[in-house]
């Protein structure tokens, strides 16, 4: 187990260094020079080019990259273009906040996307299986810039109900949920679609196995059939798709984080892509990424818990 | 005995009513006035010598203050300093300053602060060194005096250098004892101070209870981050917050019908055209630049698109400033295909069996580079003029681009023509003028050079007088016009969004937002 887990953990660093060159190289050969941005459209080329040294732009690609690579090992993410912060704090004051609205995501999304999973296969190819699924369809393919905003529109604009967009605080507390609760929604929506269909195939494969049609020969009631022989054993793609989904919650709120205005790493992302403030963009995805290894870390292991037949060596 | 008992309900009631009226009414008083306005980005930092983005600079304005301010109608008025003057050669500007003053943490404003915050201005770690560098030496010769010695003289020197970010006045004190945190816990003197910033979420500042000057009287302000129009929309509408700072155009008819907010729209010193880069051809040749802009219904284009929030004008120097002519003065090239035809022909093209004009056998094709939604209507403008101009055999498209990229390009001179602004917030002319069209202006992105411009321009700023100046400035925009350099597309307007119990607000386009008037009503 121990083996493994050292095994992934320098796989991830693989993953993490590659995704870094990546970046950098994506950030450094599109077109848009930082000091340009910075010193402000009215600015004198002068001026700019003083800019430009005084960032390290003027050094060769290899030498900015080992500074950052540097940094990096030193848990030094570099100091953001645009403030003059350490990055490091940058993200700190943001990724809380994303994780939160992730966590918020999936609290809903998950049961809800498996309990309509279940009574979808149920009953396959029935009235009840296609609206289940439609509503999926639905959820799939629905925009979450629009759902956000149709959201709004009904629980704010019309019911005055929830404040249309920021964060009142702790979602322990009572603003606070009240201001978590529509991007929870948002951003949850196509992940319990994901789950829901997800969960209906994995059990309409399992309710076929021969175990299940002896349990019923058994005696056993269908709800214990169902919930306790089926849907253990149809859950483990959903805990994959699950630990993707997480992963990709926090790299991916970028949308809604924007349309209700949440204080994320998204919405800090996003405006350092458009001011190409490197460090930011290169440590928000850093982060990301590491975030998105490691749940899919704990993805892997928790297949175990879940089905006992599975060991790690 | 019973009777008087009976008597006495009546007058209990009546007193416990004043009581909770006295009560209720005291509380009611003691309800805070605080405003909240909605802003499409964080703010980045507040040390004055690196402010460049207009966010910053309006949270920046309510807590630093210049040594004079612009007046809602453009003039000028005294804010630190209570009177200026220039020497007769206009080399020599001196300000004497308000006594009395003192920043939020308690110490004193005086000439030693402004002139070593004039000096950092001038050094390395600003972003201003070079536009400041005009300034020869900075002196106070008295606790209430600060004299500026230019290099040469400047009559553009007040918008140069006192009226930009870089002229707030921030505390010696504060950035002395802060260190690094001084850019993020701006310490002024302005009616509003410092209290919280939750990073991506909010700033507060309150009230400074020792401004010197009348007010405020919001006991708050609060800014928001709200980077998506269409949220800050349904922000104001449902009242979460009072002013916003964009709406989406087709939100704009819905908000102007809506009896709780209030839609102003006032002319402001921003100016739109399609600018000819003429440092290689086809541009090189002003008559093709004339036949391109009389092949175009620019007028029309405008009107359809634009109006009422851009207005079609003719010149570099916005339509509110006292040094723009009036319509009709200038020269210029409007629609008129027969004249482009004429014009093109006597430039070598020839129109082909196709319709398309043509040199040497190779077509006439122009790129139009536009920004995205960066200014008002861009894209639909630019695509718009490539129609008319592929209708009148000129191949036309459109090249959109995200800014950082579109920036690079145009800076860079990789364009043909290119859809671009100038925004300011004063009527000095220079500010255009020089910008845009002096040879190696920071705005001059098209290569254009006339050296009979520039002399012009140098001496419009040597002279103190506003009439001759007015002149001379006419005459740099006839010889602006005659070269053809640039596409008219018209000025821009400013528009402000708020709730109406939002009373006292008078924005101007020659101001950032001030605040010290608002009262919010209940």
């Amino acid at each position: 187990m121990s083996q493994y887990v050292a095994r992934k953990l320098l796989s991830s660093i693989l993953v993490l260094l590659g995704v870094s060159v990546a970046v950098f190289l994506i950030l450094h050969l599109s077109p848009g020079d930082p000091a340009r941005l910075l010193a402000g459209p009215e600015a004198y080329e002068e001026d700019i080019a003083a800019i430009r040294e005084r960032l390290g732009l003027n050094d060769p690609l290899h030498v900015q990259y080992g500074r950052f690579l540097m940094g990096v090992l030193r848990l030094d993410l570099g100091t953001s273009f645009r403030t003059g912060r350490p990055v490091i704090q940058e993200i700190a004051a943001r990724f809380p906040h994303t994780v939160e609205l992730a966590v918020a995501s999936l609290l809903w999304s998950l049961p809800v996307g498996i309990a309509i999973g279940v009574f979808a296969a149920r009953r396959p190819n029935s009235p009840g299986d296609g609206l289940a699924m439609g509503m999926a369809l639905l959820g799939v393919s629905m925009p979450t810039f629009w759902l956000g905003l149709l959201l709004m529109l009904f629980f704010s604009y019309h019911l005055g109900w929830l404040p249309a967009s920021g964060r009142g605080g702790s979602p322990l507390t009572w603003e606070g949920l009240r201001t978590i609760i529509m991007p929870a929604l948002t951003l949850g929506s196509p992940a319990a679609a994901v789950f829901a269909r997800i969960t209906r195939s994995s059990m309409l494969q399992v309710l076929d196995l021969d175990y299940i049609r002896t349990a019923r020969a058994k005696g056993l009631s269908e709800w214990r059939v169902t919930y306790r022989h089926a849907l253990r054993n149809a859950l483990i793609p959903v805990i994959t798709m699950a630990g993707l989904q997480f992963g990709s919650l926090l790299g991916g709120a970028l949308v809604t984080e924007q349309v209700f205005a949440w204080p994320g790493i998204g919405t800090l992302l996003v405006n350092a892509i458009v001011s190409r403030d490197y460090p930011v963009v290169q440590g928000c995805i850093l982060v990301i990424a590491a975030a998105f290894v490691l749940v899919n870390l704990a993805v892997d292991l928790l297949y175990s818990l879940v089905d006992p037949r599975i060991t790690y060596s | 005995m019973k009777a008087q008992r009976l008597n006495s309900y009546p007058v209990l009631t009546a007193l416990l009513l004043a009581v909770f009226l006295a009560l209720s009414g005291q509380a009611w008083a003691q309800v805070p006035q605080v405003l909240v306005v909605a802003l499409e980005t964080d703010v980045v930092q507040f040390d004055p010598i690196k402010i460049q983005d207009e966010t910053t600079s309006q949270v920046a304005y309510q807590i630093y203050e210049h040594l004079i301010n612009r007046t809602v109608d453009g003039g000028l008025e005294p804010a630190l300093a209570v009177s200026w003057e220039s020497d007769p050669t206009g080399k020599v500007w001196t300000f004497h300053l308000r006594r009395g003053v003192r920043f939020h943490d308690g110490s004193p404003f005086n000439a030693h602060v402004v002139k070593w915050h004039f000096e950092r201005a001038l050094g390395p770690e600003s972003w201003f060194q070079t536009q400041f560098s005009i300034i020869d030496r900075v002196e106070a010769p008295d606790d209430y005096t600060v004299v500026f010695y230019l290099k040469e003289a400047n009559a553009a020197f007040l918008e140069q250098v006192i009226l930009t970010n870089a002229g707030y006045i921030p505390s010696k004190k504060a950035f002395e004892e802060k260190g690094d945190a001084f850019a993020f816990e701006p310490v002024g003197t302005g009616p509003f101070k410092w209290d919280t910033w939750v990073k991506g979420q909010r700033v507060e500042l309150v009230r400074n209870d020792d401004w010197w000057g009348n007010g405020p009287k919001l006991d708050k302000v609060v800014f928001r981050v709200i980077p998506e129009a269409n949220t800050q929309v349904i922000e104001l509408e449902t009242g979460g917050v009072h002013i916003i700072s964009r709406a989406p155009q087709s939100d704009m008819e819905r908000l102007e019908r809506n009896p709780n907010i209030v839609v102003l729209n006032r002319p402001a010193y921003r100016i739109r055209a399609l600018e000819f880069n003429v440092t290689r051809p086809p541009f090189d040749d002003v008559r093709v630049r004339q036949a391109i802009q009389h092949a175009v219904d620019m007028r029309l284009i405008v009107s359809a698109l634009a109006e009422p929030l851009v207005v079609y004008s003719d010149s570099v120097v916005p339509m509110a400033s006292w040094a723009y002519p009036g319509e009709g003065v200038l020269p210029n090239y409007p629609y008129n295909p027969e004249r482009a035809a004429q014009l093109l022909t006597e430039a070598g093209y020839v129109r082909n069996a196709q319709g398309r004009w043509v040199k040497d056998g190779q077509p006439l094709r122009v790129v139009i580079h536009s920004s995205d939604n960066r200014y008002f209507a861009d894209t639909d403008i630019s695509a718009a003029v490539a129609n008319q101009l592929n209708r009148f055999g000129i191949e036309a498209t459109v090249r959109v681009m995200e800014w950082a990229a579109y920036l690079e390009e145009v800076r860079n001179g990789q364009f043909q023509l290119a859809f671009l602004g100038w925004n300011q917030s004063s009527p000095e002319p220079s500010l255009f003028t020089d910008a845009k069209a002096k040879t190696g202006g920071r705005a001059n992105f098209g290569g254009y050079y006339d050296p009979r411009l520039d002399a012009v321009l140098d001496q419009a700023l040597r002279v103190a007088d506003q009439e001759q100046r007015k002149q001379l400035y006419l005459e740099a925009q006839r010889i602006i016009n005659e070269n053809a350099w640039f596409f008219w597309v018209g000025n821009e307007s400013r528009t402000w969004i708020f709730r109406k119990e939002v009373q006292g607000y008078n924005p101007s386009p020659s101001l950032p937002y001030t605040y010290t008037d608002i009262v919010i009503a209940r």
